[in-house]
């Protein structure tokens, strides 16, 4: 109130200045903390309590999982400080400035540079390698050989999406009209896809990767554009600005659908491997599937991998390369993306933000966090994540511990004993002296070098509750995979981002954990469907149909504005931490169960979040009717 | 520049009632209107034993729309009536409603003034006072438990960004924190003090850097009685009998409650000065401010609401807007109005408005050198 003469600019010494940054700092990291422990801890105890298995690389591990909360601590306070202000700056802007060619131009764009940058679709083609040519060429097509055009296509897609989502919050159109008529088609082409061995491989692809491609840069982006398009809008009077999400989440399936329908004709059918590399396939093919390459020296004499040791050296080379690539990968993610936002208000909208300096701020933070993150992991949370996914299959069937493979030197093949069993089959098996306990280890031929008189022994662990494919390791295996998709979607960036967003918009009507806690639980039943999919073998199709008419259903029943929410929250269910432990999870056991594809779980852990969040869209409205009118049913 | 006198008309509803509000201005052809998302806190009694260690915060909160209106003296009561009628404002649970006499400026400011002759009686309590409060993002919940527990008001929250020593930090301000919390509630005029101090006891307003709080007079109002969410015990609830004597009395002065609160309670120094209320097109308002904290006056509160026009062929106004709340000096207002026009905060390219009223008193810390944070 008192007038000051000068109020310039405060100085600040030293002292003063770490005095402010401290306590900030420790409670971001605080923050972000609170958020991963729940993920890394669940995994440390199950793959030690419950798995009884050591921990490998507990070292690089930790300093992984350090650098994923340093990480996520930057990250997000970018996209605070940066990204979601430009965004929504634009947004509001966007209408008011530009014309309508204008405006569906950059969303297109914005949406494919968004897109292409986006860490998470590079997932999907890591996964591409699991996939064998002859059980399913399509697919193996489009993660090798056809992967660019899959990203372009899953890209083309995002930017459509975004262009009608913004569209549809200037005219103020609800989302069920643009929500309902996609789902239809996208069932009726899983259907007709279904019929059709190559198509029916690809639809858990075409699925998942909907779900990918909305990712921890490209969420936040797209909510803080809708939500600045919805400002000014001057229709929107009930819709929220979300909802943009969702449709970037459903169009890249259609695209992927429409890429992998264009190519089906020109691929072989799936079949068995002798066919396949006894001409089973012409020339045409054979190039479109490997290019240049040829095949049977790829897949002729395919090995699995040895785990050798490595040496300290080698260790610290393969960190510093990590960080080299994570860092140059930040940089490919950022520069692109906010170069066009920025280029775009300057010169087309010739706008500025109030605090230029907090938007650039912003951006190095993001780009140090996304590095930082995804340097983390890879080293740490994806490591640990597919060590216990890996073993999962233990705790119902026993599986052999390729990563703790052991060498027994000078093995002397006479100490071997032979044993026999009711029936009278013989085994043979030897003692091992292992620190001072002796254990009987079964002995194989083949993994014993008579010259140089090594036994490669690889350990044998579980099954862990009682015999072969018993129902309680089935059960415990599902419960794991409820818990590890919970757990990991506390501590998705995009979901928290998205989470602060609708607490902002609500003004504290839904709270951001209370968002946070229905999804995760929705993830995690997504997550155990998924997982009882494969162990039974359902197709895609029966778990998605039902799931998608009772969601259209609750949709019905439904505010809009839970309706918006809630779908936007499947697509950013999930993110780079989520969809790593899930893949690996579902490729772990479908290895162990001799299943093509492991594809499938994550959209199936897309769906559910939807469910959780309308569910409880339903009941905080049961509480508001109450709230209103519990007086006047009182008069009635 | 133009200026003037004018009732401002506020009506704050459960989002789901706010729909009935809205038809009531487009029929009635009310030229502008303002609405912002807002939220109120009611009492929760969970009877499920596990939840209730759960869920440590005993609130629900309410979404709620509050609509503010311009009008003049001769029809503040037809719009005042109508507006109850349409929303069943009587009922608990509806929502609130209350008028201030402010002055507005803009160079249109006439035309934002709703008129029409038609005289009804008037309705609604008079001799109430509003509370501002201005508190950390997140403090908003205990505060609010504190008020509803003791029966002091139903507080009606909402979202703002503050403004103030932290932009003069440079990069630094990034460390503090900008988001707030608004908190406004109601009280009767004669509880008016006793209620100011305890809000700043509950929201420990008396330490530095925690809120800042004013008041300022209303003219008359309705004022939601609902505190909790529990459906009624007896034949009727306790916010019905409530709210029936409200109307068997005529006013409120029967609910006085803070008679024999605190004596003795500690003297604070409160301050008084006139509050403007800045609101323009997204973006502009945080630039002017910027540019006024020269004249020494520094410490806003931004929030965002949006500003409706029914015909949309000829639509002055942007939705999207921001608004400011700023305490000046009686003495400086002049001043500052003149600033605000030299700066262009009411050109057509900004399409501000202003609105004044005299706050009675303030609080907020005070360093020893009376200089406020």
């Amino acid at each position: 109130m008192a007038r000051n003469e000068k109020e310039e600019s405060i100085h600040i010494g030293f002292k003063e200045t770490l005095a402010l940054i401290t306590p900030y700092f420790r409670k971001k990291i605080w923050e972000q903390t609170k958020s991963v422990v729940w993920v890394v801890s669940y995994l440390i105890l199950f793959q030690l309590i419950v798995l009884r298995i050591p921990i490998k690389e507990a070292g690089v591990i930790s300093l992984g999982i350090f650098a994923v909360i340093l990480g996520l601590t930057f990250f997000m306070e970018g996209l605070y400080l940066g990204i979601m202000p430009l965004g929504e700056t634009i947004g509001l802007r966007l209408p008011q400035k530009a014309n309508l060619l204008t405006i569906m131009v950059f969303c297109l764009f914005v949406g494919i540079v968004a897109t292409l940058a986006e860490p998470a679709i590079s997932v999907l083609k890591q996964s591409g390698s699991a996939v064998n040519p002859w059980d399913a060429p399509l697919l193996f097509h489009l993660l090798n050989e056809g992967a660019d055009v899959l990203f372009l296509s899953i890209a083309i897609g995002v930017g459509f999406s975004i262009v009608f989502g913004i569209i549809r919050i200037i005219y103020g159109i609800s989302l069920s009209k643009f929500l309902v008529p996609s789902l239809i088609i996208l069932i009726l082409i899983t259907i007709y896809s279904f019929n059709n061995d190559n198509l029916r491989l690809i639809s858990g692809l075409a699925w998942d990767s909907g779900v990918v491609a909305t990712g921890s840069l490209t969420v936040p982006l797209i909510v803080a554009l809708g939500l600045g398009v919805s400002k000014a809008s001057r229709t929107s009077d009930t819709t929220t600005g979300f909802g943009v999400v969702t449709l970037a989440s459903l169009f890249p399936i259609l695209s992927v659908f429409v890429v992998g329908l264009y190519f089906a004709p020109k691929l072989p059918q799936p079949m068995s491997k002798e066919k396949f590399f006894g001409n089973g396939i012409t020339v045409e093919q054979s190039k479109l599937m490997f290019g240049e390459k040829n095949p049977e020296t790829l897949f002729g004499a395919h090995e699995k991998e040895q785990n050798t040791q490595l040496s300290i050296h080698n260790k610290l080379v393969k960190i510093i390369e990590g960080i080299l690539e994570s860092f140059s990968g930040s940089l490919q993610a950022i520069i692109p993306l906010a170069g066009c936002l920025i280029l775009f208000l300057y010169i087309i909208l010739r706008e500025s933000l109030p605090f230029t300096d907090e938007l650039y701020l912003g951006i190095l933070f993001v780009f140090l966090g996304l590095a930082i993150f995804n340097f983390g992991i890879f080293f740490g949370l994806s490591k640990l994540g597919s060590q216990v996914g890996n073993k999962l299959p233990s705790s119902f069937r026993s599986i052999e511990l390729t990563d703790s493979t052991r060498e027994i030197r000078n093995f002397d093949p006479k100490i071997v004993i032979t044993a026999t069993d009711e029936q009278g089959k013989k085994e043979e098996f030897f003692y091992l002296k292992d620190k001072k306990s002796f254990s009987q280890i079964p002995f194989r031929e083949k993994n014993h070098d008579s010259q140089s008189e090594i036994y490669s022994y690889v350990p044998i662990h579980g099954p862990l509750f009682g015999k072969e494919d018993n129902l309680l390791g089935y059960f415990v295996a599902l419960l794991f995979a409820f818990l590890l998709g919970y757990s990991a979607t506390l501590a998705e960036p995009a979901l928290s981002a998205l989470a602060t967003s609708v607490e902002e918009v609500t003004v504290g009507t839904v709270k951001k954990a209370v968002l946070i806690q229905a999804v995760g639980i929705g993830v995690g039943l997504g997550t155990l469907l998924g997982i009882l999919k494969i162990f039974v073998g359902i197709p895609l199709l029966y778990i998605l149909l039902p799931s998608y008419i009772f969601l259209v259903f609750l949709t019905l029943l439904s505010k809009p504005e839970f309706i918006d929410i809630a779908w936007d929250s499947a697509g950013v269910t999930t993110g780079p931490i989520t969809v790593p432990l899930i893949i690996v999870l579902g490729l772990g056991i479908g290895n162990q169960l001799n299943i093509v594809d492991g594809f499938g779980i994550l959209s199936s852990a897309a769906i559910f979040p939807v469910l959780t969040v309308l569910i409880m869209g339903l009941w905080m409205e049961r509480s508001r009717r109450q709230s209103l009118s519990n007086i006047e049913a009182e008069e009635k | 520049m133009n200026h003037c006198q004018a009732i401002r008309l506020t009506v704050v509803v459960h989002k789901d009632i706010a729909e009935d509000v809205q038809k009531v201005f487009t029929d009635l052809g009310v030229p502008y209107f303002s609405h912002e998302l807002g939220r109120y806190p009611i009492l929760k009694r969970n009877h499920i034993f596990l939840l209730n260690l759960y869920s440590s915060a005993q609130l629900y909160n309410l979404p709620v729309v509050i609509f503010q209106v311009l009008t003049d003296k001769k029809t503040e009561d037809f719009l005042f009536n109508k507006i109850i009628e349409s929303a069943d404002l009587t009922i608990p649970g509806h929502g609130s409603i209350y008028t201030e006499e402010i002055s507005v400026f803009s160079p249109m400011a006439e035309n934002l003034v709703y008129r029409n002759p038609i005289k009804t009686k008037p309705m609604g309590f008079t001799g109430l006072t509003g509370i501002f409060c201005i508190i950390q993002r997140g403090a908003a919940d205990t505060m609010s438990h504190y008020i509803l527990e003791n029966g002091v008001a139903v507080p009606t929250i909402t979202y703002g960004v503050g403004r103030g020593l932290r932009d003069r930090l440079g990069l630094l301000r990034i460390t503090i924190p900008k988001e707030k919390e608004i908190v406004k509630l109601i009280v009767h005029s004669s509880d008016a003090e006793h209620a100011l101090d305890f809000i700043i006891e509950a929201g420990k307003l008396d330490l530095p850097g925690k809120g800042f709080i004013f008041e300022y007079p209303i003219k008359r109002g309705l004022i939601n009685t609902k505190i909790s969410l529990d459906g009624p015990k007896q034949a009727a609830s306790m916010e019905q009998v409530i709210s029936a004597l409200d109307h068997l009395y005529g006013n409120i002065d029967w609910r006085r409650q803070f008679t024999n609160f605190r004596k003795g309670a500690r003297k604070r120094n409160y301050f008084e000065g006139v509050n403007i209320h800045l609101n323009a097109k997204e973006g502009f308002v945080e630039k002017v401010l910027m540019k006024l904290s020269k004249l020494g006056i520094s410490g806003a509160t931004i929030s965002q609401d949006r500003l409706i026009k029914f015909d949309e062929e000829n639509s002055l106004f942007n939705p999207a807007r921001d608004s400011a709340n700023l305490l000046i000096p009686k003495k400086m207002l002049n001043e500052v109005i003149s600033e605000l026009e030299a700066l262009r905060f009411f050109a057509e390219e900004t399409e501000g408005i202003a609105y004044t009223m005299e706050i009675p008193r303030a609080f907020s810390y005070q360093s020893k050198g009376n200089q406020k944070k």
